[in-house]
């Protein structure tokens, strides 16, 4: 019997990065997105729980973040609010990736006035600040998690179809693409399974630096008061509910949602920009 | 063919007896995560005013050898030996004269001119750039000379104010030797430098080189596949395998006459006009993988003449006068004798 | 006379004020080999891009086996249709195959489209034979093969839908003079073995001689002149067919004077020679 150590390629991808930004990162992103996953099960406390009499309590035993002017407890809020935190930018860049692929590779692939009409038309888009888009939405639909994902999803379509399409330029020009062509392949197959698994890996490695901005644009407009309802947790809701703290001289309910965010979108920049510069070195 | 003599005007023997431009011994370089030097003991003279051409398929290693001589190697390369350019040894150079090099002893010409020229600038600013920057000639000195070299490759002076765009591939090879030429080198290095250009500019292109260097008495290197061509512009020929130079020998001598299996199955191989037509004498196997290690000769799996001793032994040179007082004809072959003429074989 | 399987007649595709392709005719016979030569912007790439259906042409008609194949097919049946009858292969083996599909995988794909119900795997083996790789192959991405084993996996691509013609485009212009031999002894004897026809595009005349039996050498869009490869290269008519063959290096070789009859053919008008672009070939 052969005894060969067999070794997935999964896990021996995870363990070729050497830099330890790479790898910090890496396991931050993991973790925001376990504590996401878990949180009914992990949280220490029930986020919502209201305790008036220990509001603005500092770090305790029983309260290890301290507790906001509610007397809320910040940790349990914290890996509450990564569901919403994160589940906001995941729709975002979802969305966003699928249209734009979608359309970015049709402009590409029909080119004239298709392309035309689809490049100018998600170009007007850039005219237009998706913050003010998200404002705008939010005011005639009211409170809500969909409204300002749609917005902003709206307003980063256009970063991906550009990419996408540019992307998908370059790789028609390639002789296999004539080559499949000739053999008889329909336009659709030959996007579908060879065109877009190329230029995928760079799309992606977009929406996950994509995904930092739009956790720091959700945040930021929970932060105005729009979209997360009120009750429920979140990083940009709970800097605002810390705001009035910070006048009290205790700034900490504030400070750890801002970490939280600012970590996470740094987290994902590196990530992703890590795995852009792969896709770029592997093309070589 | 029945015309047998050879075009170019310099003479073979002169060449050997001048001092050379480059003069590269025992060059070996390595190269981080391979088993064995991709340069493997180069040993290659280039006489002034002296046509040599270096030729080898894909991999042989020729391209860097010729980049060697610029001190242009790969990112983790380790060179041992000796790289002397007019008398100066590349390798343990300094970064200024190193610079002084390339601006102005050696000058190169790559495959691709468009690949080699800012789209964006005007050709201009491209020939006079390296000049002013370099030696602070003035603006208008600088112009003047590249209008000059211009006239000397064939070109006007009006091309000065064009865009690379608005040439042609010929055009623009011919502007990459009037660049090259700028610096004055002793030695210009010609790096397939016709391979990418039509059959009929080639000819153009080799015949200015030619010229240029008969009046500027240049030494000039020219790295080619195409040993057709490297058999009608060269005084000399070296051929390359595997990093290793397997046969050197006046051109004509060793064309007429190759020693080495490599060289005289690489002649049977070429699609040729004047020899009969059908199947082609192909080499079977493939070049060795520069992650196995090499013992012996690294020619011997794919060749005919192959015995026990090629795989234990690497071959030394073994040198042949083909005339008297000639220049040597050098074969790295243990079986050279057994090798009859190109054109034979098969 | 042999059955003719591609007849070309008239054939134009201009870009912008350029004729890429003026008035461009010829045939080629069952189990032919017909070599276009020609520089670069000679029309010779762009006439087998038309061929294959790849661009259309502005004026011309192509027939393959009588039945008309003029510019982009619509519909599944179509393409297929003619898929199975003309098929390409590309100059620059690193580029023509996808790097992310293996050997097998990419013989399979084309096998499952135009052939789909049948094991496959023998018919795979076979081709691999037939091109000259081992099974080992099989499971190799492109960047693991070398430049001549990727062009032998996209001659036995073409091969595997059986096509009347293949349309070799420079597609042993990018290997070297060892590798370039074997494939074109390859190609030698596939054509031997199946009676596929050969559109064979390439500059250079060496290659020509050695796989075509009509040659058609084309200038600036145009013919110039056609014929036998055998006549064509012994006997040249036209000033620029002559050009063309002294340029090609060898003893006695003089580029100054291929230079000066570069010029000056240049200076005189392009005209083609019509009676002698035609009469051979049209047969």
């Amino acid at each position: 019997m052969s005894v060969a150590v067999l070794r997935r390629p999964g896990l021996s991808r995870l363990r070729t990065p050497r830099a330890p930004l790479y790898a910090l990162c890496l396991g931050f992103v993991t973790l925001v997105v376990l504590a996401a996953l878990l949180a009914p099960w992990i949280s220490p406390a029930d986020p919502n729980a209201v305790d008036l009499g220990n509001a603005l309590a500092g770090p305790s035993g029983a309260h290890p973040f301290g507790v906001d002017s509610s007397g809320r407890d910040t940790l349990a809020r914290l890996v509450t609010g990564a569901r919403t935190s994160l589940l906001g930018p995941l729709g975002v860049v979802a969305f966003s990736t699928l249209a734009g692929v979608a359309i970015g590779t049709t402009a590409a692939w029909r080119g004239g006035w298709l392309d035309s009409v689809l490049s100018r038309s998600t170009e007007l888009v850039f005219a237009f600040p998706g913050m003010l888009l998200a404002i705008l939405i939010v005011a005639v639909y009211g409170e809500g998690l969909t409204a300002p994902v749609v917005a902003l999803a709206v307003a980063y379509l256009p970063y991906v179809s550009r990419l996408t399409r540019s992307l998908v330029l370059a790789e028609r020009q390639r002789p296999y693409i004539s080559a499949y062509l000739v053999q008889g392949h329909s336009a659709a197959q030959i996007c579908l399974r060879h065109v877009l698994p190329n230029v995928g890996p760079v799309v992606l490695a977009q929406s996950t630096i994509n995904f930092g901005y739009a956790l720091i644009d959700l945040a930021g407009l929970s932060f105005l008061g729009l979209g997360v309802p009120a009750l429920t947790p979140d990083w940009g809701r709970m800097v605002l509910d810390g705001q009035t703290a910070i006048q009290r001289g205790y700034p900490l309910s504030a400070i750890w949602p801002c970490v939280a965010i600012v970590l996470t979108v740094v987290a994902f920049n590196v990530v992703g920009e890590r795995w852009a510069d792969r896709v770029a070195r592997r093309d070589r | 063919m029945n015309t047998r003599d050879r075009h170019g005007s310099s003479a073979p023997a002169d060449s050997v007896t001048a001092s050379p431009v480059l003069d590269i011994r025992g060059l070996r370089l390595r190269l981080p995560r391979t088993a064995r030097p991709v340069l493997d003991g180069v040993d290659l003279t280039v006489a002034a005013g002296e046509t040599v051409a270096l030729v080898g398929e894909s991999g042989s290693g020729k391209t860097l050898t010729s980049r060697s001589v610029l001190r242009l190697l790969p990112p983790g390369a380790t060179a041992e030996g000796v790289v002397e350019v007019a008398g100066e040894d590349v390798l343990a150079m300094n970064a200024v004269r190193l610079r002084a090099l390339r601006t102005g002893t050696a000058a190169m010409i790559f495959q691709d001119p468009r690949a080699a020229i800012n789209p964006l600038r005007r050709i201009g600013d491209f020939l006079t750039e390296s000049l002013r920057l370099n030696t602070g000639t003035p603006a208008e000195e600088a112009e003047r000379r590249a209008g000059e070299m211009l006239v000397a490759v064939g070109l006007t002076p009006a091309a000065l104010r064009r865009h690379p765009g608005q040439l042609s591939g010929g055009m623009l090879q011919r502007v990459m030797i009037a660049a090259a030429l700028m610096g004055e080198p002793a030695l210009l290095l010609a790096d397939e430098a016709t391979t990418a250009l039509d059959v009929t500019t080639q000819a153009e292109v080799v015949a200015l080189l030619g010229d240029l260097r008969d009046r500027f008495g240049t030494g000039l290197l020219f790295v080619t596949h195409d040993l057709g061509l490297a058999a009608t512009i060269s005084d000399r020929v070296y051929v390359m395998y595997a990093g290793r130079i397997v046969e050197t020998g006046p051109a004509d001598v060793l064309f007429a006459r190759p020693r080495h299996p490599y060289t005289a199955a690489l002649l049977a191989a070429t699609p040729r006009l004047d020899a009969p037509r059908g199947r082609l004498n192909a080499i079977d196997g493939q070049p060795p993988d520069l992650r196995a290690e090499l013992r012996g000769c690294p020619f011997a799996p794919r060749c005919v003449h192959a015995t026990a001793l090629c795989t234990e032994e690497a071959p030394e040179d073994r040198v042949f006068t083909d005339g008297p007082g000639g220049p040597a004809h050098r074969v790295a072959c243990h079986h050279s004798d057994r090798v009859r003429q190109g054109a034979d074989h098969g | 006379m042999a059955e003719t399987v591609l007849h070309v007649s008239g054939l134009h595709r201009r870009y912008g004020s350029v004729r890429a392709v003026d008035d461009v005719s010829f045939s080629l016979a069952r189990g032919g080999s017909l070599g276009i030569v020609g520089e670069s912007g000679s029309g010779k790439t762009t006439t087998a891009r038309i061929v294959v259906g790849l661009e259309s042409p502005d004026e011309g008609h192509i027939r393959i086996r009588g039945d008309e194949r003029t510019g982009r097919v619509r519909g599944r049946a179509a393409r297929l249709a003619r898929a199975r009858e003309i098929q390409m292969v590309f100059q620059d083996p690193f580029l023509s195959l996808d790097p992310r599909v293996s050997v097998e995988a990419v013989l399979r794909e084309t096998l499952r489209l135009h052939f789909p119900g049948i094991d496959h795997a023998r018919r795979i083996a076979e081709l691999l034979d037939q091109v000259g790789l081992g099974s080992r192959t099989r499971d190799a991405l492109p960047r693991q093969l070398s430049g001549g084993q990727r062009q032998r996996v996209a001659i036995a691509r073409a091969l595997a839908v059986e096509p009347a013609i293949l349309v070799l485009d420079e597609a042993v212009a990018a290997l070297d003079v060892s590798v370039q031999a074997q494939i074109l002894n390859l190609l030698a004897d596939i054509r031997a073995e199946t009676g596929v026809g050969y559109l064979f595009i390439t500059h250079d005349l060496g290659v020509v001689r050695c796989v075509t039996d009509d040659v058609i050498v084309m200038r600036q869009g145009r013919i110039v002149e056609a014929g036998a490869t055998e006549r064509v290269l012994a006997a040249p008519q036209h000033p620029y067919t002559r050009l063309l063959l002294e340029s090609v290096p060898r003893p006695g070789w003089d580029p100054h004077a291929i230079a000066a009859a570069r010029r000056a053919l240049h200076h005189a008008p392009a005209g083609p020679d019509r009676t002698n672009g035609q009469s051979t070939v049209l047969n």
